[in-house]
């Protein structure tokens, strides 16, 4: 009798063939978007997407992001499409989504600048002009003119956008050494006084708090130090650097004898605990009691820490004193970047448009203490809502010199050899010049080795 | 003179259908290693010759990156100086610990099974873990020894925030983390024969003498063996130092792949990270290869005459 079915042999081969093939069809790359049909090219319009994904590199607005999108405007606004979002996305994996050409459509917290002048974010400018919900007269004009670089717009400003640059001090820690917190020091020697009378240690000399670190949070980014000591240490028209400015030199040195007072092993140390070691963290676990943040650092640490809050109290970040009557402030951007590769740049476009409004303005400020420049509703919050916010709020008519931080496309670069750098200095290994110096041929050479000359 | 060659016979229909079934059969395993190994291997030699930053096409460069990081680098000397001081030390006093804890488990002592476990303990933590308990017992303002040292009214050491001490540190913890390294030792020393010692012992050798010329002769390609994957493994150490010092302070712990990752994924320099991930496969193999090539010197293997 004849057999008309496979034999297992076959069936081995066969099963094994389709196997081989299912696996490289995993892992062929999917489709590109760009790929995909355009409306303009005149075919049909394919239908818009319903997911928007959206990354950030925060891990305290998640419960912001629920709020806002349980919201009946929120669901108007964005049509019926859905938000997949995912917080705390260092840039790891940003960089390998977008090198994998499947990016999220959105993104905020990122090296803003660095992604846009590679050609990974798209430019917004004429989705924002024809947008009525974006609008840039009702945006503080520094925010607006953050979110361009060379006239180019890098994304929809956005989620948290104010004032950087405050010292934050603990009131109830200063009056106990007695100091009054009432009139706040201006001065890098004043703020030194205050950090010899904030800094405890024991009879053996191990460290127990300290004043301040002047190299924590947005202290310790270059932007800082340049400002302080009146130095613009990047042209971004000219892609000049001026890290050797003896000035930087000289803030080095200065912004160094606070960490000399605490000890740099000890110092250090300290920052390798968690709970001390990010960002802020060791003002609200009480072992440094003067810190310079921005803006948020009132309502974070009143969310995060109230029993701390309490005592915050703000005034301008110090400056050298022959500069005391300089109010130095910036701000930044932060925004929804939307990618090139973005399957939706619609609907991310329009998450950007919906952190706008009211609703995402409110809800952001109540559970993450944050605030955008958006002027109208600026003028409806309660300034005193956080202990020391209200410094914030009022300083932009008298600040003297404002700074756009944070637009330099290797910034990160010259982060990391700044940190070398000044800890260097304040372990007395290198002459604060000859860092300066040293900063400045880095920072040049890894701007021309990566093309960006 | 001329030697015969035996006429190439073609593979059968039997023998080329077992072969396409073989390879079929070892195809996912084929398809994974040539995708997710060969590919990945091929293209980072690739981008280490090019401009590369994830974002845009890759330029090709030649050899610049690997010129750059002998020439220019601000950090690329410091980071091999960490990392080769970090094996340099931390690997033969690894080796050498754990050799003698193996002996020490494989001597007849009560409740050598519970030491046996403990000592394979650490092995089998996450690394991360490991490192964060470390930390609370090395750390200057609050670990456990320099709590002990301040309740005594001394000063504290800096075990891990001091450029110093730093490395030093690391080591030490390195060579805590020796469990595998023992079990493979201990292994070894169970096969070494009883008649050896026996006849050592006749000849009147003491314990010395025995160890020395018996027990470490034979367990040299254990010695090998382990010196070979504690070179590997220790010049890509990454969590440890990553996690507890985060390359500090002043880039004392700052090892080789730390600073990789961080050209890689901080500073968008892949085609940098590219090129120092192929000086570092360089190096091991050299000093893998300087092992093997020694090893005729100072191994001993029973099987051979």
């Amino acid at each position: 009798m004849n057999k008309s079915g496979i034999s297992r042999r076959q069936f081995l081969q066969w099963g094994a063939m389709t196997a081989g093939a299912v696996a490289l069809a995993a892992c062929a790359p999917s489709a590109a978007p760009s790929a995909a049909p355009a409306a303009s090219d005149g075919a049909a319009p394919a239908a818009a997407p319903t997911v928007i994904q959206y990354w950030t590199g925060w891990g305290n607005l998640d419960p912001a992001i629920q709020k806002i999108i349980e919201t009946d405007e929120f669901k108007q606004h964005m049509g019926g499409a859905t938000l997949e979002y995912k917080g705390s996305s260092g840039q790891e994996p940003v960089l390998t989504a977008i090198a994998a050409g499947t990016p999220p459509d959105a993104a905020s917290n990122v090296s803003y600048v660095n992604l846009f002048v590679r050609g990974a974010t798209i430019d917004v400018k004429d989705m924002a002009d024809a947008s009525t919900v974006l609008k840039a007269d009702d945006i503080l004009d520094g925010i607006w003119n953050s979110a361009f670089y060379k006239g180019s717009m890098i994304g929809v400003p956005g989620i948290e956008c104010f004032n950087w640059w405050g010292l934050n001090v603990n009131a109830n820690a200063a009056e106990q050494v007695g100091l009054d917190a009432t009139t706040m020091p201006k001065t890098w020697d004043e703020v030194l006084e205050w950090h010899k009378a904030l800094t405890k240690k024991d009879d053996a000399g191990n460290l127990l708090q300290f004043g301040l670190d002047p190299f924590d949070a947005m202290a310790g980014e270059p932007d800082f130090i340049a400002a302080s000591f009146g130095v613009k240490w990047f042209d971004e028209e000219t892609g000049a650097f001026d890290l050797g400015n003896p000035r930087i030199a000289e803030g080095m040195d200065t912004m160094g004898e606070f960490i000399r007072i605490a000890g740099p092993d000890q110092f250090a140390g300290m920052r390798q605990v968690e709970g001390n070691g990010n960002w802020g963290a060791a003002f609200n676990a009480g072992v440094q009691n003067m810190i310079i943040e921005g803006y948020w650092h009132p309502g974070e640490t009143q969310i995060q820490k109230p029993e701390v809050a309490q005592f915050n109290r703000s005034g301008w970040a110090p400056v050298p004193a022959d500069r005391k009557d300089a109010n130095i402030m910036a701000t930044g951007l932060h925004a929804v970047v939307i990618f090139k590769d973005a399957k939706n740049k619609d609907g991310a476009f329009k998450l950007g448009e919906f952190f706008q409004t009211p609703t995402a303005l409110d809800i952001i400020f109540n559970e993450v203490g944050w605030i955008h420049g958006v002027k109208s509703w600026l003028a409806t919050i309660d300034k005193n809502k956080f202990p020391g916010l209200a410094f914030y709020v009022d300083a932009g008519p008298q600040v003297t010199e404002w700074t756009i931080g944070r637009r330099c496309p290797i910034n990160d670069f010259v982060i990391t050899q700044y940190q070398e750098l000044r800890e260097q200095v304040y372990r007395n290994l290198i002459d604060p010049q000859a860092a300066a110096d040293e900063l400045q041929k880095r920072a040049v050479a890894e701007w021309q080795a990566q093309g960006l000359g | 003179m001329a030697v015969a060659t035996a006429p190439r016979r073609g593979m059968t229909k039997t023998e080329r259908r077992n072969q396409i079934l073989g390879l079929l059969f070892i195809s996912p395993w084929l398809i994974g290693f040539l995708l997710f190994a060969l590919f990945p291997l091929l293209a980072s030699l690739y981008y280490s010759m090019t401009n590369y930053d994830f974002i845009r096409d890759p330029q090709f460069i030649g050899l610049t990156n690997y010129v750059r990081l002998f020439t220019i680098d601000p950090d690329f000397w410091t980071v091999m100086y960490n990392t080769v001081y970090y094996v340099g030390f931390g690997v033969p006093l690894g080796i050498a610990v754990a050799f003698l804890i193996a002996n020490l488990l494989n001597s007849d002592i009560r409740g050598r099974t519970f030491f046996r476990s403990i000592i394979y303990i650490p092995s089998i933590v996450p690394a991360v873990c490991a490192a964060m308990v470390w930390l609370f017992i090395l750390n200057v303002q609050y670990g456990a020894i320099n709590g002990i040292l301040k309740t005594m009214g001394w000063a504290t050491i800096p075990f891990l925030s001091s450029p110093d001490l730093a490395k030093p540190s690391l080591i030490m913890i390195y060579v805590w983390a020796q469990g595998t390294a023992v079990v493979i030792f201990l292994a070894a020393l169970q096969d070494v024969p009883r008649s050896l010692y026996d006849a050592a012992l006749v000849d009147g050798a003491n314990a010395w003498a025995r160890f020395w010329n018996v027990t470490v002769p034979m367990c040299t390609p254990v010695i090998l063996f382990n010196f070979i994957m504690g070179i590997i493994t220790a010049f890509q150490d990454f969590t440890l130092p990553f996690v507890l010092t985060g390359g500090g302070p002043m880039k004392s712990t700052e090892f080789y792949v730390v600073s990789l990752y961080r050209n890689a994924f901080v500073q968008f320099s892949i085609g940098k990270a590219s090129a120092m991930a192929w000086i570092l496969f360089l190096i091991i193999l050299v000093f893998s290869v300087i092992l093997f090539r020694s090893s005729a010197r100072w191994v001993y293997y029973g099987g051979e005459k």
